[in-house]
């Protein structure tokens, strides 16, 4: 699974989710990807399960770009713990996604193809997506 | 060349809350500037817009009956929605070489796509220069003979004589390269242990540090 090797914190601040995301709203390597449409934190879980639904999908053949990295670690107290004594242990890492961002994209296959190991892929996120295409590409693009 | 014609108004009033409102009324805010004049605000409708801002036009563009000839520079447009924000319309002169960016389309099957290869295609426009008459549709490269493994640069393209390729030749243009495999994955039921990455600038051994927690 997706995690940092070295960082310069063991622990975050959890910060803030506004706005929508200004960098990496574009289809860039592939041909077709998945752009987000609500904020959220996906986990490294998440973002694996779905590279694997695309990618058993695909079977051999095409290409999948993951556009996101898990960097901010997610802390969390054990359970029947008393409040206080200082902010839990790292329990778990996730990327930092905001509306708009293109999170995977696929190339070397027919849209047919993309589209549903895309559909499949966004049964593994927790938030609304929608299938993209490259620009200058015919057609239009629908949510799920 | 495509030579389009596109209206529009001188536009006084600057700002976002004013551009939210033109956006709201079905129009756009756009700049026109270039060749030393003066850069002129304005607004334009959008459904006029959506039809010339694809491709390398050159355009008419009739801004209070004065009549500019104009390229699409840039265009904004929202990430979501695809809503057009706003357009950058470069004014040039037709006797003057300009540098453009020119789509690349490939053509064939590639040789290594029989093999199971993948075509991937790195650079999708190449930057030309050339006159403003003489502005290609696209620059059209043979893959049929690419191997997997092999790919083309930007020397290898061949453009008519009067356009020159000013992207470096160095540059790979298309690879065909080896498809994802599918990886096969260990059973679910792996260690839950969670791995912790190393912290820059402390020394690995942090087991006193986890007990001080714990206590």
């Amino acid at each position: 699974m997706l995690l940092p090797k070295r960082v310069k914190h063991r622990k975050q601040h959890r910060g803030r989710l506004k706005g929508k995301a200004h960098r990496g709203n574009t289809v860039n390597f592939g041909e077709f990807g998945l752009q987000a449409l609500e904020p959220a934190w996906i986990t490294n879980r998440q973002i694996e399960a779905a590279r694997i639904a695309m990618t058993r999908y695909i079977k051999r053949g095409g290409k999948i770009w993951v556009n996101i990295f898990p960097d901010k670690p997610v802390t969390a107290k054990p359970a029947e713990t008393r409040m206080g004594s200082g902010k839990g242990a790292p329990e778990h890492w996730v990327a930092v996604v905001k509306p708009g961002r293109v999170m995977f994209e696929i190339a070397g296959i027919n849209e047919e193809v993309a589209r549903e190991a895309m559909r499949l892929a966004a049964h593994k996120l927790p938030i609304k997506t929608k299938f993209v295409k490259r620009e200058g590409m015919d057609g239009d693009s629908d949510e799920s | 060349m495509e030579r389009l014609e596109l209206g529009a108004e001188v536009r006084t009033e600057t700002g976002s809350g004013v551009a939210r409102r033109l956006r709201d009324a079905g129009l756009v805010p756009g700049v026109v500037y270039g060749r030393k004049e003066e850069v002129v605000n304005l607004k334009l409708d959008s459904g006029d817009l959506k039809e010339v801002i694809n491709g390398n036009a050159i355009i008419d563009l009739d801004v209070d009956d004065e009549v500019k000839t104009v390229m699409v520079k840039e265009v904004q447009k929202d990430a979501i929605t695809g809503q057009l924000l706003h357009v950058d319309f470069h004014q040039i002169a037709l006797d003057e070489a300009i540098s453009i960016e020119v789509p690349v389309t490939l053509e064939g099957v590639a040789a290594g796509q029989r093999e199971g290869g993948v075509v991937q295609q790195a650079l999708r426009e190449i930057e030309v220069e050339c006159l403003p008459t003489n502005i290609p549709e696209d620059v059209k490269v043979d893959i049929s003979e690419l191997e997997v493994g092999e790919s083309l640069h930007v020397a290898e393209l061949e453009t008519e004589e009067d356009v020159e390729i000013v992207t470096s030749g160095d540059e790979v243009v298309v690879t065909v390269v080896v498809p994802t495999e599918l990886e096969v994955e260990p059973d679910e039921v792996e260690e839950e242990e969670i791995e912790e990455p190393e912290v820059i600038g402390e020394e690995p051994d942090e087991e006193e540090e986890i007990e001080e927690e714990e206590e």
